[in-house]
């Protein structure tokens, strides 16, 4: 079988243009090996060969960065001497194929990217799209989202790393294809971070961690094209997780580095054996040369091949210093693990791999990395969005009211308690979560300090289909914000790009967008981008997902005793409303649930005003003017309310909100449900109203005082009228079992 | 239940647990097994 035979490219996702890069790349035909080798390192899952030039956009610079795009993870200063280290990332394809296995190894596969840096995991979050569990879909997503919740709980709890936050999202456009992007953050000394380079020639290069199997072969490339219905197929390509092993290799790699004997590390995460050696040789400036022969393998017969591509989970390969060999494997054998010396660092520059001795691989690193291929892809303005951007609010008929519709609202499992998922995560191990699950961003203490991190991952698949540079616009300016109510500052964001084929121009322009709105918001809200990942081809049988930007965003508070939650804290408390309500009911939660439209331009965003809310929030927070705060998104400014009586003990509020400036018509929908951006709604102590007000007026921020907190019922007027009451316990029972209701029965 | 050690501080939302580990040290105390 000759390599060029086009059904052996096909099955290596490379077209015949990358077939004749690599042959100039080489000066010659590759071998199977070689040709496996380049097929996953120019994977776009391991290039970025569609969004590289795109990804250049983004802000990736300010003063608290310490590490930028390009290494396993970023990192922000945080004070104290110490550093925030954290990246977002997809496991989407495996996690359709394998709902259990695919999360799980996601999670595994996250966490190794933060202590190979250097840093102690300290917590995970998550963001996850499914398809509706309701319908002709429904049997088959709730056996995906099981799957998944549990998977992303078996990996987290057993290696006793808190799942502190996160958001879920339902909506029939990722029944085929589900999203599951999972955000870990560490904390490492800020003048001691791991870089995941080999330099030195001569010096030892070590392999740890689980043995290697055929399981995970071409993930990348699988992460790099389409489902269809035989996907199924695929099923060996998921990789299986181990927890255990990993928290091994975590202890043993953070013992290691606390000596000098290490140069660089990297876990084998996509693309494996292959990536690793490539991209430590490449960032050393030096090469690499290995023998398969030493790799410790659980399956017997495997070929160089497999070895390479293999993906293979809880693995490490590492760059010692020579001489110090005996160090290094005497911290592994005190944590039962084996180091396996496979190789040595070399100095010209090439990825060298030999069998028992013999060359089966001779690549310069340049060609796998630097010469990989950058595209700049047609893009075109989807058709569809003339026409989904009308949206005539007159002409939505009678829909049974506002309380109808606002129990609606609250039973949509988008809009409801996540409380049968996280539930099923430990959030609370480590002993640093000051805001649990739930209650608001995802807040933990750096212990030996006074700090807190507050955390907050979020994104509108539905905004963005609507608007992707605005809808990308208003997932940073939420993140931030998320992070702002807990009383924290944003210092840094990090993104998770999931998007349909970028072959397609259409989506190619959904993306491109997309990245401009982030660079824009992150830019006006001073939070640079310090790494993520781009995951393409989220599409079933050709119909790809909503365009799904993912922002993380991890803010700093300095005092964590002046951390603030969503719950009202207490009855005569006021009521605040910050920011102004314009009715905006494009894409929103409303309109979906009871109208089953998805249609309207996204909320507008002043990134401005929301500059000005986010500084007002840190304020405010640190002169205890805060008892509670919570933002309004999905569902509006009622659920807002809502949800700040919700887990409190059933304190109620009784409010009359103005109505949304420049409505025609009717006020009670569009201020009720509305989604405009940056409002938070906050309650305070009786005394502080005056001085909130103040401060806000200060800051630019528009601020109301609409309501008291109090009673046991949610009682809402929309400029005097009566729209919404009803007792908060009612409210919450819908609220609260919204999701758990299709796994009860599910089990009954 | 919840892990007794989880719920020692304020700071993470109870202080139930406390009296678990302050009896484990009063009796060691009395024993004279450590210094109270």
């Amino acid at each position: 079988m000759s390599p060029v035979d086009p059904t052996v490219l096909e099955r290596h996702g490379l077209t015949s243009s990358e077939y004749e890069r690599i042959v100039r790349a080489l000066g010659r035909e590759p071998s199977l090996t070689e040709l496996g080798i380049f097929s996953v390192m120019w994977s776009e899952h391991c290039s970025y060969k569609s969004s590289r030039i795109h990804l250049r956009k983004l802000p990736t610079e300010g003063p608290r960065v310490l590490q930028g795009p390009g290494e396993n993870a970023g990192a922000v200063d945080i004070g104290d001497g110490l550093a925030a280290v954290f990246k977002i990332e997809s496991h989407n394809h495996p996690s359709f194929i394998e709902p259990y296995q695919g999360a799980a190894t996601g999670v595994g596969g996250i966490i190794r990217d933060i202590f190979t840096m250097g840093a102690r995991p300290i917590a995970l979050m998550n963001s996850l799209r499914f398809g509706e569990m309701d319908g002709p879909e429904g049997a088959r997503t709730r056996r995906t989202v099981e799957g998944v919740v549990a998977g992303i709980a078996g990996y987290g709890n057993s290696i006793g790393i808190p799942t502190v936050g996160g958001e879920v999202a339902f909506d029939e456009r990722y029944a085929g294809n589900p999203l599951v992007n999972v955000f870990c953050l560490g904390i490492a000394p800020a003048d001691a971070l791991v870089l995941g380079s080999a330099s030195g020639s001569g010096n030892p290069v070590y392999y740890v961690g689980s043995k290697t199997g055929r399981d995970g072969i071409h993930g990348a490339t699988m992460a790099s094209a389409e489902f269809d219905d035989k996907s199924a197929e695929k099923r060996p390509a998921v990789q299986v997780g181990d927890p255990f092993m990993e928290k091994l290799l975590l202890e043993a790699c953070l013992e290691l580095m606390r000596t000098d004997a290490l140069i660089g590390v990297q876990d084998m995460g996509a693309a494996g054996l292959t990536c690793s050696t490539c991209e430590m040789g490449s960032r050393g400036g030096a090469g690499i040369e290995i023998d398969v022969m030493h790799v410790p393998q659980r399956e017997t017969g495997m070929t160089p091949y497999e070895i390479m591509l293999s993906e293979s989970q809880e693995r490490m390969l590492l760059c010692v210093k020579k001489g110090r060999e005996a160090e290094v494997e005497q911290v592994f054998e005190k944590w039962d693990l084996h180091a396996a010396h496979i190789g040595y660092v070399t100095n010209d520059g090439i990825m060298r791999v030999k069998d028992h001795g013999k060359v089966v691989a001779e690549i310069p690193n340049t060609a796998l990395v630097d010469e990989a291929p950058v595209y700049d892809r047609p893009t075109a303005r989807p058709a569809y969005l003339d026409d989904v951007q009308k949206l005539d609010a007159s002409s939505l008929g009678a829909a049974g009211g506002a309380l109808h519709a606002f129990l609606a609202v609250l039973g949509s499992p988008t809009v409801a308690s996540k409380r049968w998922m996280y539930r099923q995560y430990d959030h609370m191990v480590r002993t640093n979560s000051i805001v649990l699950a739930g209650m608001g961003a995802g807040v933990v203490r750096v212990k030996g300090t006074a700090r807190a991190l507050a955390l907050s991952v979020d994104g509108n698949g539905r905004y963005c289909y609507l608007d992707p540079r605005r809808g990308a616009m208003l997932a940073v300016a939420e993140a931030a914000r998320n992070v702002a109510c807990a009383g924290a500052t944003p210092i840094g964001a990090t993104n998770c790009l999931n998007f349909g084929n970028p072959e397609r121009p259409e989506t190619m322009w959904q993306l491109v967008e997309a990245i401009e709105g982030i660079a824009a918001a992150c830019r006006a809200l001073d939070v640079p981008i310090t790494g993520g990942n781009v995951s393409l081809y989220n599409e079933t049988n050709g119909e790809a997902i909503y365009p799904t930007p993912i922002i993380g965003v991890v803010g700093v508070l300095d005092d964590a005793s002046r951390v603030i939650a969503r719950p009202f804290r207490g009855a005569g408390d006021a009521i605040v409303l910050l920011g102004e309500s314009f009715g905006e009911l494009g894409g929103s939660e409303y309109l979906k649930v009871v109208h089953r439209l998805v249609r309207g331009q996204p909320p507008r965003l002043d990134l401005e005003r929301e500059r000005a809310l986010i500084g007002l929030l840190v304020k405010a927070a640190a002169a205890r003017l805060l008892r509670s705060a919570h933002d309004c998104s999905d569902g509006g400014l009622v659920v807002a309310i809502a949800e700040c009586a919700f887990d409190s003990g059933a304190i109620g509020a009784d409010v009359d909100v103005p109505a949304a400036a420049g409505v025609q018509g009717d006020p009670v929908i569009p201020t009720l449900f509305g989604e405009s951006a940056s409002r938070v709604v906050v309650s305070v102590r009786p005394d502080d109203v005056a001085t909130l007000l103040q401060v806000a007026a200060e800051a630019g921020v528009p601020s109301h005082v609409i309501g008291l907190t109090g009673g046991a019922h949610l009682r809402i007027r929309v400029a005097g009228s009566p729209a919404v009451d009803c007792s908060v316990t009612e409210a919450e029972r819908v609220w609260s079992g919204a999701i758990e209701r299709h796994f009860l029965r599910a089990t009954a | 239940m919840p892990h007794p050690e989880r719920a020692c501080e304020a700071a993470l939302g109870s202080v139930d647990g406390l009296v678990l580990f302050e009896s484990v040290v009063t009796q060691l105390a009395t024993d004279g097994a450590v210094a109270s």
